[in-house]
């Protein structure tokens, strides 16, 4: 499973990103790690993020991929000072990550967020501008512009405790924009919405993105990074598996596959005993699929083509006939969850 | 800035929201309007209530005073029987006729039915003061009281309504021979609306008085109430309503919102803190001055410190809620941020009582008197023996004396467990230390004992040997001193008398017999303390202050007796009110006033020439002064436990630096040394002229006295003393500053270190609070 050379990844990344930058970069991340220390007086540590390293330019749309409890949510919150790094070396638009200035630059939308439900679609956008120490008068001349983006007209004076999962999402989106940020943040935006929201979402970003706001998401689900992303890093149990263009994702990842499985499949569809088969098979690794009346498939983990023909001239030797090979495509999908399977020990930290 | 604000406006928002700030402003409005239509006017005294102006014992004796009246036939008395009703005249007729038969020691069963005439006689009395015709100038010829005689002079056609009335009241009450009493010219009533409620108010309310009285009766009501009322149960409310404020914030997707801001954590913790506050601010601001409005137009009194008590009851909240905000900012949880302000609170009021308690104690046990004997000291405590120090053991050893019995030392245990400052009976004599002849001499009050409450037993010694009782004191006995050769005892008779050790008795019994012999003067001399009578050392001469005089006596050698003659008596310049207490002191050449405003005067012994005079600008009043026998040097102890020194030499005030400034309870010069008790039971020896220090007596202290000296002295003061602002509010209301006037006597009024001392540890703990606070909240990863 580690079998992948990480550095060369990173490195060759770094290469790619000299075509995007057109500025200082929106996020440096060098060796960013954190570990957490819990309980009071028995500490248990736990690495959440281990020296992640990769740049994010200006002005892409960028995807942090991972299954829950990889450290991307960590890594936001580290960026924004919300938590504290460990170790490591972080920037975001050219400020120490947590800084202030750093803070005042990005938008935000936290994952499962909550807006205080007291407040009202304008109230909110208020109180929230305000934090970002955007006057009053400046939020009234923009929020109309904002919420038509985020598609909540005609909801400006209704109180946040009516809104649903999604509208209080697209409200959080619009809160992330009034201070004119030239980064968003998204965590897991789409998380907990049903497919025609996500669809708005997913165009509401894309209009984001037009208007040159860098893009930050962090996803668990690889389709939708596919669809939105333009570079994509995967991150699994705090480290970093992937960094690069989403179109060489899939190649990425069935390389991925083939090295965790330890080579490709071949799945054989024979017509023989029993015996046979396996003195056929003898010397490769392989397993039986299914065997119904002679009629078997089998299949067989292979290094290289020489691997099948020793199998191939293997199985006429003793007699089998071969009715069929093929050689097994691995999905993206399966590559990805295969990549990343969770330990569902470490499945919750990413909710901190 | 802005986000702050933002924060603050959110506070308000959410608390709208909830409905807590509505249901609270309402609840106030309430309060205020149930409270507004209760307002007072002072009127004329028109009512007979035989209750409030009948002795008791005489009521029984109404209806026997009319009979007697008419029997005079008083004019005013028959007007008065003509208007009572028939049933009335019958009963009153009957009780006439029963008193006649009567044999005298019977009768309680008539008594009972002269007072439920009594009862009926008063309702038609009172008809009577209101009916406009019951006046007729021709029935009232007597001799009345001027208000009664001015009132007749204008005549009744002139007078309103009321003062018809008022009229009416004082000739009934006055035809009954001054057993009915004319009353106050003025009463309150309390009127609901329109409605006049005095008769409903509770017995605790007194109408019968003036509005300046009613007054201060109110403005302690008003400190009780903010005190008690607000302080607890508004304190309750505002701590519950507001508790939620801090944990709210902390909810997972709100908070990492409010993180991701450009704002700083600390800015963003104190303003949800003031968010709070403000919120609370409001309430009280509306509850207060709804109050002072009520107050000030229903009652006619306008207390400042009603209006006061809105920024000092803010901060009490304060104090508390950043206990609240602290726990809810590390456990995320209202409901235990609620039980740690309670818990607070319990702390607070536990180390308050603690410390009243140990106070109390420690103050009781207290040296109070130190004489020296050249041997050693003894000492003296309040409500205990004389006790000499037992270097073996190396503790305070009572003296041996005749012994107490033990329901006398239960009494006396009792009395110190209460910790009284006035005792209902008087101060020990002595103990004094009788120079020529080595002897120590006190006096001995037993509790149980009454006789000894006014003549003292004498109890005497060689220093400091086992005491012999030698009877008693002369009786009212208020002085023992010693000069060179004699025991002087004064007595608050005005009379002085001379130990005679040598006298002869010709009983056997001696214990009701005195060995003090008279010694003059022939008149009487006006001594109502001890404080106001010095004995010179050598000369044994006598000087009395009383009311700005100073009289000197001195013994008349010619007289074989060698009595005490009156030498001269001068009024002394002293820039004070007369009355105020003075402490008198002679010795050498010098006359030393302490007064309980604070100033200091010294006089020259011969000419009374005022030598120097001092009167600081922060007063405290002195408590005990004492001199070397030289004359030279003056100590002064003020009653806040500081000693400072007056050098007559050389005439200045210096404050000494003797150990246990703050805490020394009493001071005595001997000759070249001085002697200073502190720290509750520690004396110590000091040379005068350089202040060294020589011999320390001090006993080993106790578990108790560790814990009070270490455990609960220090945690008292670190501790915030909410339950102490009220003293902060009376200190602002109070509008002549007694502290400044020099006319205020301050002997009797307690100490007050700082008023601003509860404030100061408050605001401090506070701010402990939030720093802590603000620390955990700038480091938590969340």
């Amino acid at each position: 499973m580690t079998a992948m050379p990480d550095a060369e990844l990173v490195a060759g990344s770094l290469q790619d990103d000299a075509r995007f930058a057109t500025d200082t970069p929106a996020i440096v991340s060098e060796n960013l790690a954190k570990t957490y220390s819990e309980g009071l007086i028995f500490r248990k540590k736990f690495q959440a993020l281990s020296g992640v390293s990769f740049t994010v330019n200006q002005g892409e749309i960028f995807g942090l991929l991972g299954p829950n409890g990889a450290g991307k949510t960590t890594f936001i919150k580290v960026m924004l000072g919300i938590i504290k790094k460990s170790g490591g070396r972080a920037t975001m638009m050219g400020h120490p990550a947590g800084s202030k200035q750093c803070r005042q630059s990005v938008g935000y939308l936290p994952e499962r967020l909550r807006i205080p439900p007291h407040l009202t679609a304008y109230q909110a956008l208020e109180y929230f501008g305000n934090l970002s120490n955007v006057p009053t008068s400046v939020v009234k001349s923009k929020r109309d512009e904002y919420l038509e983006l985020v598609g909540l007209t005609g909801r400006e004076n209704d109180l946040v405790k009516k809104f649903s999962k999604g509208m209080v999402q697209r409200l959080g989106l619009a809160q992330a924009l009034l201070h004119d940020p030239k980064m968003v943040i998204l965590d897991e935006p789409t998380d907990g919405l049903d497919p025609r929201a996500r669809a708005e979402m997913r165009s509401i970003i894309g209009n984001l993105a037009d208007r040159g706001v860098t893009i930050f998401l962090n996803s668990h689900l690889l389709q939708e990074v596919e669809m939105i992303c333009q570079r994509v890093a995967i991150l699994d149990k705090g480290n970093l598996r992937y960094c690069g263009p989403v179109a060489n994702i899939g190649e990425y990842l069935s390389q991925a596959a083939e090295s965790s499985q330890g080579g490709k499949l071949v799945r054989f569809e024979v017509l023989g005993d029993a015996t046979a088969l396996n003195s056929g098979f003898s010397g490769s690794d392989f397993k039986v699929i299914s065997n119904d009346g002679g009629v078997a498939t089998v299949e067989a983990k292979v290094q290289a083509q020489e691997d099948v023909d020793r199998i191939v001239d293997s199985l006429r030797k003793n007699g089998v006939s071969i009715t069929g090979i093929e050689t097994r495509r691995v999905s993206l999908e399966d590559a990805f969850l295969q990549l990343t399977e969770t330990d569902p020990a470490t499945d919750s930290t990413d909710s901190r | 800035m802005r986000p702050y604000l933002a924060i603050i406006k959110d506070s308000f928002r959410s608390a709208l929201a909830s409905r807590v700030l509505y249901v609270l402003l309402g609840l106030i409005l309430l309060l205020l309007l149930a409270l507004a239509p209760l307002h007072i006017r002072e009127s004329l005294d028109t009512k007979i209530d035989f209750e409030r102006d009948v002795r008791t014992s005489n009521i029984p004796l109404v209806a026997g005073q009319i009979t007697e009246g008419l029997a005079k036939a008083d004019k005013g008395m028959l007007r008065i029987w003509d208007s009572l009703s028939a049933e009335v005249k019958n009963k009153i007729n009957k009780i006439a006729r029963d008193g006649a038969d009567r044999q005298p020691g019977q009768g309680t069963v008539s008594n009972l039915n002269e007072v439920f005439a009594a009862t009926d006689i008063q309702v038609q009395l009172n008809k009577m003061i209101a009916d406009p015709k019951f006046f007729r100038k021709q029935d009232w010829t007597g001799n009345y009281n001027s208000e009664t005689v001015n009132y007749l002079k204008r005549g009744a056609e002139t007078l309103t309504r009321k003062q018809q009335q008022r009229l009416n009241r004082l000739l009934i009450s006055q035809s009954f021979g001054g057993m009915i009493n004319t009353g106050s010219r003025s009463s309150l009533d309390f009127y609901y609306g329109p409605f006049d409620s005095s008769n409903f108010m509770p017995g605790f309310v007194t109408t019968n008085m003036s509005h300046s009285q009613f007054a201060s009766q109110l403005s302690i009501g008003v400190s009780w109430f903010l005190d008690k009322v607000v302080l607890s149960i508004g304190l309750l409310i505002a701590i519950l309503v507001t508790a939620n404020l801090v944990p709210q914030t902390f909810e997972p997707g709100t908070l990492n919102l409010l993180l991701s801001k450009p704002v700083s954590r600390a800015g963003l913790f104190l303003a949800k803190f003031i968010g709070g506050c403000m919120f609370i601010a409001l309430c009280a601001a509306l509850l207060f001055v709804g109050l002072w409005l009520w107050m000030g137009f229903g009652l006619g009194i306008w207390d400042r410190a009603v209006l006061l008590s809105i920024p000092l009851y803010v901060i009490v909240f304060a104090i508390y809620y950043s206990v609240s905000s602290f726990t809810g900012l590390v456990t995320r949880s209202t409901i235990l941020a609620i039980i740690a302000t309670g818990l607070f609170w319990a702390a607070c009021w536990s180390v308050g009582s603690l410390y009243a308690i140990f106070n109390g104690q420690a103050e009781a046990s207290e040296i109070k008197r130190i004489a020296s004997t050249g041997k050693g000291v003894v000492i003296s405590g309040r409500g205990s023996e004389p006790k000499v120090w037992d270097n073996l053991n190396r503790a305070w050893v009572e003296v041996s004396a005749a012994e107490i019995g033990q329901e006398e030392m239960m009494q006396r245990a009792m009395f110190n467990m209460m910790g009284v400052e006035e005792t209902p009976f008087p101060d020990p004599l002595g103990p004094v230390y009788f120079e020529e002849k080595d002897l120590v001499a006190f006096g001995r009050v037993l509790v149980g004992d009454p006789a000894t409450h006014r003549k003292q037993q004498f109890f005497v010694s060689r220093a400091p040997g086992n005491f012999v009782r030698q009877g008693v004191f002369p009786s009212g006995s208020i002085g023992l001193f010693a000069s060179k050769e004699n025991l002087i005892c004064v007595n608050g008779r005005g009379r002085f008398y001379r130990f005679d050790p040598l006298i002869k008795f010709k009983t056997k019994s001696t214990d009701r017999e005195t060995w003090f012999v008279s010694a003059g003067p022939d008149q009487r001399v006006n001594i109502e303390d001890r404080r106001q009578v010095a004995v010179h050392h050598q000369s044994e001469s006598i000087a009395v202050y009383n009311q700005g005089t100073i009289t000197i006596y001195a013994v008349d050698e010619s007289d074989e007796k060698r009595n005490y003659k009156l030498i001269k008596s001068t009024k002394i310049e002293t820039g004070t009110r007369e009355s105020m207490t003075c402490h008198l002191l002679w010795q050498g050449s010098n006359i030393v006033l302490a007064f309980g405003n604070g100033q200091v005067m010294l006089l020259d012994g011969e000419s009374l020439e005022k030598k120097y005079k001092d009167l600081p600008e922060t007063r405290v009043a002195i408590d005990s002064i004492s001199a070397s026998p030289d004359g030279r040097w003056f100590s002064l102890l003020y009653k806040d436990e500081t000693l400072r020194m007056l050098d007559a030499e050389n005439p200045s005030i210096e404050k000494p630096s003797v150990r246990g400034q703050g805490s020394i309870s009493a001071v005595s010069l001997g000759v070249s040394k001085m002697y200073v008790a502190d720290r509750t039971d520690r004396v110590t020896e000091y040379d005068i002229d350089s202040l060294a220090t020589g011999n320390t007596w001090s006993a080993k202290p106790t578990k108790m006295q560790h814990f009070w000296r270490y455990g609960i002295k220090p945690l008292y003061f670190a501790f915030p003393k909410p339950g102490e602002f009220y003293k902060v509010v009376a200190h602002l209301s109070s509008t002549n500053d007694s502290q400044h006037n020099p006319n205020v006597d301050l002997t009797t009024q307690s100490v007050r270190s700082s008023p601003w001392s509860p404030l100061v540890s408050g605001l401090v703990f506070m701010a402990v609070m939030l720093s802590l606070s603000c620390f955990v909240f700038s480091r938590a990863d969340y």
